[in-house]
């Protein structure tokens, strides 16, 4: 045992010092920290990843024909320039959510990644109420329940209805040393998993303490539960069954108000997010089905799914040009025509650069405003952004017209 | 009974929490039960009733290339195999079988295998049908094939309508075709 | 057929005699009839010994080849060599069953002669009688459900398949899984000598020692049965990790956790000397995990690489565990006159440290149970597939871990009161400093992940904290040394030295390992990650049971390694084995990525190089050592209980 303290100060300024070189070497690692390496991108996406076809390994472990070949793809789309989300969307895209090492954090998956953060918070709480110094409140709390509790230690044995008769409450007395004085409330706690405490509850009805034989002998040189007990005295419950009756609904109350809140959030997360967790295709996913369900002549599919875009989209422009596309064929009034060559508008407006917003937009100021100079202006800037060649095939044989009617030469683009 | 009123009146808070916890529990056990075992089936994707991604490659008895396009306005079997898989040779009669009737086309990829090995394994079962070769793989990550034997149902206008994993049989790609025929496709 | 009989007799046996020795042991309990009690001990003995005539009669079939037996022809070839033979009991969903109710049976034996001097039998009979609900569900379940004692429809064919190829390539197959049965089934008979006590109120101080003890025993059983199963996946799956989070290997580390903080929480209770809800409410999750553990593995609802699958098991299991959670929750009800509540305790001081440990271990537990019962739930509302893998348990187990490697350095400085923060400061000053020096050496030696800093700080801290603690102990009982190192706070430290020393390999390995290919041919040398390998050739091994192709690789010049493929028996599929240059620094982990196709082609090597990984075994070593000295430690215990002798195991007085 310690009997000479050496100076707090001395000790103050050890740890001080210690900790200034703590930091210091910790912000020289984070100063020299590398910054993501092409290389280092690909491990961690790697190790995202699962492997199709071999349980619980991400790609970066495992070795066979399909993680290779996800592993090639991973490479070939980083070199390429494509975002880590992008590549994750597209492998989600074809194997859904399975491909992905961990869930993603919504709909289902959003309550598997929150109930740890929950129940920590929860946990912190109760250990935090059991560790911190008894408080004002805690005293009052004590002294109205009149629960001072002291617990026989060796009367365990005994049958409970050798039950001593109810002392009398002498409130609590400052615990000498400040150990293990029962707590006199109870948890509010959803953790009671690991520390359900509601036995006190029943202490504080239970046996007076009767001073056992280990009361009598000293223990081990350090002040015990039993000995603080003994300080305490052997108080016991004086206190009303009517305010225990109260105490009870409240809590049942507090724990009902307690349950309505999680179930209301779990239930509204679900709502929310559920629409997008089942394999939420990337938009380019998306914008490829739209696509090839125009090209099929699904007409009306094809502008749902771009409607469903445009939902979470707001502002895509090819979406947005399918749909006016679209619009402005089905059109049959003049009104219902301009509100779609307007949506064109918009969307050549937002994509300078994307081929459908300018090539609809030309051909709609054409084919519906009879503007050939200016439908040929979108048109020439269509063929900058270097379109597919279906899609020019498919193009060519509308705009042809409108370069004749602007008296304009047909790019060898088409 | 009036120890067990007397038990639960002086402890309500630990049976609040009991009773939640053993709910929770027997919530689980239910969902517990009613989950059966992962045994082949036909399988959840996100490619279902969406156009089916592109799918071409070279041919496994000839130079040419052979692209699923090709197979528009017929239902499609799109077959992912190896020569070196068991459960592929388990299913290789039934596919066999299924390419001579009428109902679907089969179209077989060959998954990372050689021409050698997979042209014995098919004449093994007496298999004709156009096969393309997937030797990079790139078209097994389009369609999310984890290991085969993977099979997709494609319908005439190009739309997947059901993967099957593991080895499957006439019977149940038959009956698929019946109900999407009954669904209109 | 004579094993097939011999193996259903003994079945019966055991279901007959289990129930009867169940129903004796409770009944008499109740009674207080000592002859009952006494005549129900016999009934559960005899039970037990059914479940010895089942297992001889299973490894006679095996190591005969009696192909008469459906689950022989599954898990035997006339190939197979003895050892796998043996080993085949427990390779499959029926045998491990088996395992399982012999190791019950064993428990039941072992308590009954442990307190067989006990002047109050009727605590203990309860306890026997628990467990005897146990043993005779499971006996019930091999009799009915899943017999490894079918005989095979029609014709004895003349061979059967052989083992799994997975199970018959590492003679640790003989040592893993009945160690692991061991902690895992060892794991009721702390929870049902709690219940007991708290059933027939008999819960003083001793019996809070006793159920201690068990634990402690049974929580070294299955530390090395997890152990083992990690140097196994390491020596066999070929992928160079130990642990990939699979449903299996999680539904041992959950009671092994649980069963971690019991051990803590009761050092509380037996100060207190009353049982605290905290420890039960632990002990009882520890047990019923095993069972929901059961469930999981044999149920084949989660997809696993260890799994027996059989589906008409599950529904069978699931319920036995929500009986077994009422129970618990029940007991806790009825019985709660007899726990103490939750006390509160000052932050700085010892039982403090101690509960902010066991909420972080609850918390570790829920994370790990929560990420591996995910897969239903999302198979239930999104009819997804879906397995969580690493990344979600790394987000918070390693946090977590950190925090306690800080709370396992400072912890055993306080004493059990109050204790002054600058008495702390002082105590903790050399620790500190060492962590803080070795923190800045890492950091400047270019150590730039802040997880591996502070893993090292920290492990650091507990290393040298420890160390001083176990010398202080050391010093102060200079007559009796022995006695001293086997004291609860000595065995304990050095368990906590083996944690900390894992925690250093595991963020090494992690941080600094590389893994990748490379393509040789015969005769080329190359240097890849800092060694260098020599590719000599292949060559083709032909046993009975297998076939394997070995390539030769020289590791740095010394000696020559194996990494193979293998065929086994009937198998189609052959497996990759992989061959391990183990060094103290670090391991070179090779395998055969791809094989060549001629003599003198080119081959592809897969290597692993991870530093330090070797700590990973020699702490878990360490660590096991401590428990088994804490397990050592309790007949000194008993003995100076006996002798009445001063106590030396005192919480530790530290000087610095």
């Amino acid at each position: 045992m310690i009997t000479h303290v050496t100076k707090p100060r001395r000790i103050l300024f050890a740890w001080l010092a210690l900790v200034l070189i703590a930091m210091a070497s910790v912000g020289y690692a984070i100063v020299n920290t590398p910054s993501t390496s092409t290389a280092a991108r690909i491990v961690t996406l790697e190790k995202e990843v699962r492997c199709p076809s071999c349980g619980n390994l991400a790609v970066y472990n495992s070795k066979t024909a399909s993680s290779y070949s996800i592993a090639d793809y991973i490479q070939h789309q980083v070199r390429a320039g494509a975002s880590n989300q992008e590549i994750i969307d597209s492998l989600v895209a074809s194997y859904g959510d399975t491909i992905l090492m961990a869930p993603p954090a919504n709909g289902v998956g959003l309550l598997l990644w929150l109930l740890p953060v929950v129940v920590g918070l929860v946990l912190a709480w109760e250990v935090y109420r059991s560790l911190s110094s008894r408080t004002g409140s805690q005293r009052r709390r004590t002294s109205a329940l009149g629960s001072a509790v002291a617990i026989p230690t060796t009367a365990i044995d005994q049958p409970s209805t050798m039950r001593a008769p109810r002392g009398v409450d002498i409130g609590p007395a400052p615990s000498p040393g400040g150990l293990a004085t029962e707590r006199a409330t109870s948890l509010g706690g959803v953790a009671a998993m690991l520390s359900p405490s509601a036995a006190d509850e029943s202490n504080r009805e239970d046996d007076v303490g009767q001073p056992g034989s280990d009361h009598g002998s000293p223990s081990m040189g350090e002040t015990t539960a039993s000995r603080v007990r003994r300080g305490t005295g052997s108080g016991a419950d004086g206190t009303p069954i009517v305010r225990r009756g109260r105490l009870f609904s409240r809590r049942l109350a507090q724990i009902g108000a307690a349950l309505i809140l999680v179930g209301v959030g779990a239930l509204g997360t679900l709502l929310f997010t559920r629409s997008n967790a089942t394999t939420a295709p990337s938009l380019a996913q998306q914008l490829a089905s739209g696509e090839a369900l125009a090209g099929l002549g699904a007409v009306k599919q094809a502008r749902s799914e771009f409607q469903h875009i445009l939902a979470t989209y707001p502002s895509d422009p090819t979406a947005l040009a399918y749909v006016g596309w679209i619009d402005f064929n089905l059109a049959k009034t003049k009104s219902a025509k301009a509100d779609s060559i307007a949506v064109l508008a918009h969307a050549a407006q937002l994509g300078a650069y994307d081929a459908s917003a300018q090539l609809y937009y030309g051909l709609a100021l054409y084919y519906g405003e009879d503007k050939p100079i200016a439908a040929v202006e979108h048109l020439n800037r269509f063929l900058a952004t270097h379109p597919s060649k279906p899609l020019v095939a498919q193009a060519y044989r509308l705009a042809k017209p409108a370069y004749l009617a602007a008296h304009r030469k047909i790019p060898t683009t088409f | 009974m009036s120890s067990v009123t007397e038990a639960v009146r002086r402890r309500p808070m630990l049976t609040v929490v009991g009773v939640l916890i053993v709910g929770a529990i027997i919530y689980f056990a239910i969902i517990a039960a009613q989950t059966k075992p992962a045994v082949d089936q036909v399988a959840p994707s996100p490619l279902l009733y969406r156009p089916a991604p592109a799918l071409s490659g070279p041919s496994l008895y000839s130079h040419s290339t052979i692209s699923l396009r090709q197979f528009r306005g017929h239902f499609v079997l799109v077959n992912y195999f190896a020569s070196w898989c068991s459960s592929c040779a388990t299913e290789e009669a039934q596919i066999a079988a299924l390419a001579r009737s009428a109902a679907v086309t089969v179209l077989g990829v060959d998954y990372d295998d050689s021409p050698g090995p997979a042209r014995r394994f098919l004449s093994l079962y007496h298999a004709h049908f156009p096969v393309l070769q997937d030797s990079n793989g790139a078209n097994s990550l389009r369609w999310g094939v984890s290991a085969p034997p993977e099979s997709f149902l494609i319908a005439p206008n190009g739309i997947v309508l059901a993967k099957i994993v593991g080895p499957t049989t006439v019977r149940i790609v038959d009956a698929l075709v019946t109900l999407a025929q009954q669904k209109g496709y | 057929m004579f094993d097939a009989a011999l193996g259903s007799a003994g079945l019966v046996l055991a279901f007959v005699f289990g129930l009867l020795g169940t129903l004796g042991s409770l009944i008499g309990a109740y009674q207080r009839n000592e002859r009952l009690m006494s005549g129900a001990r016999t009934l559960l003995l005899i039970g037990f010994f059914g479940t010895i005539v089942s297992t001889f009669a299973m490894e006679q079939a095996l190591v005969s080849h009696d192909f008469s037996l459906a689950y022989v022809v599954a898990n035997n070839s006339k190939e197979t060599p003895l050892l796998f033979s043996i080993t085949g009991m427990w390779s499959a969903l029926q045998g491990s069953l088996l395992l399982w109710a012999i190791v019950q049976g064993l428990y039941i034996a072992l308590l009954a002669f442990a307190m067989r001097h006990e002047a109050d039998r009727r605590t203990g009979s309860v306890a026997l009688g628990i467990l005897g609900v146990v043993f005779t569900y499971f006996s019930g379940l091999l009799l009915f459900a899943a017999s490894p004692f079918l005989t095979t429809v029609g014709t004895i064919p003349a061979d059967g398949r052989g083992p799994n190829p997975l199970l018959q390539d590492y003679p640790l197959v003989a040592i893993h899984p009945p160690m692991l049965y061991m902690g895992f089934v060892g794991m009721s008979v702390p929870f049902a000598l709690l219940s007991a006590a708290l059933i027939t109120g008999r819960l003083n101080n001793d019996w809070i020692t006793r159920v201690r003890n068990w634990s402690l025993i049974t929580w070294v059983f299955l530390t090395i049965g997890i152990v083992l199963g990690a140097w196994w996946s390491y020596q066999v799956l070929g992928w160079g990790g130990y642990w990939a989070w699979d449903p299996v290997e999680n539904s041992a580390l959950l009671p092994w956790l649980c069963g971690i903080a019991f051990i803590h929480s009761v050092l509380i209770d037996r100060r207190r000397k009353r049982m605290g809800i905290a420890s039960f409410s632990l002990v009882s999750a520890a047990f019923a995990l095993t069972i929901l553990g059961t469930y999981f593995t044999r149920s084949g609802v989660l997809q696993s690489v260890h799994a027996f699958s059989d589906s008409s098991l599950g529904t069978v299991l699931i319920l036995f565990f929500v009986a077994v959670v009422i129970f618990e929750i029940g007991l806790s009800i009825f019985a709660a006159d007899r726990l103490m509540g939750q006390a509160r305790f000052p932050l700085l001081s010892r039982p403090g440290s101690l509960l902010i440990n066991n909420a972080i271990f609850g918390l570790l537990t829920l994370v790990i149970l929560a990420g591996t019962v995910y897969p239903l739930f999302a198979h239930y509302f999104n009819h997804q597939t879906v397995d969580v893998g690493a990344p979600f348990f790394d987000a918070f187990v390693i946090p977590l871990f950190l925090v306690l490697l800080a709370i396992m350095a400072i912890g055993p400085w306080l004493n059990w009161r109050r204790t002054p923060p600058e008495l702390i400061g002082q105590r903790l000053l050399l620790p500190g400093a060492a962590a803080v020096l070795v923190v800045a050496i890492s950091a400047f030696a270019g150590v730039t992940a802040l997880a591996t800093l502070g893993a090292y700080a920290l492990a650091t801290f507990v290393i040298v904290s420890s160390v001083i603690v176990i010398y202080g102990n050391l010093a102060r009982s200079s007559g009796r040394r022995a006695s001293a190192l086997v004291s609860r706070s000595s065995a304990g430290m050095l368990t906590h030295i083996g944690v900390a020393i894992i925690a250093i390999g595991m963020a090494s390995a992690t941080t600094f390992g590389h893994q990748g290919s490379v393509k040789m041919v015969p005769g080329q040398t190359v240097h890849v990650y800092g060694q260098t390998l020599k590719y000599e050739g292949v060559e083709t091994v032909v046993t009975p049971a297998k076939t394997s192709f070995e390539a030769n690789v020289v590791v740095n010049g010394g000696n020559t390694y194996h990494p193979a493929i293998t065929q086994f028996g009937t198998y189609a599929t052959a497996v990759g084995t992989p061959s391990v240059n183990v060094g103290l620094t670090r391991d070179v982990y090779l395998t055969i990525d791809a094989a060549p196709t001629t003599d003198k082609g080119p081959i592809t090597l897969g290597i692993v190089v991870q530093p330090l990984i070797f700590w990973l075994w020699a702490g878990a070593g360490v660590m096991v050592l401590g428990g088994l000295l804490s397990v050592v430690g309790i007949r000194e215990q008993n003995r100076r209980r006996r002798g009445n002798l001063p106590a030396s195991d005192t919480p530790v007085e530290v000087t610095v």
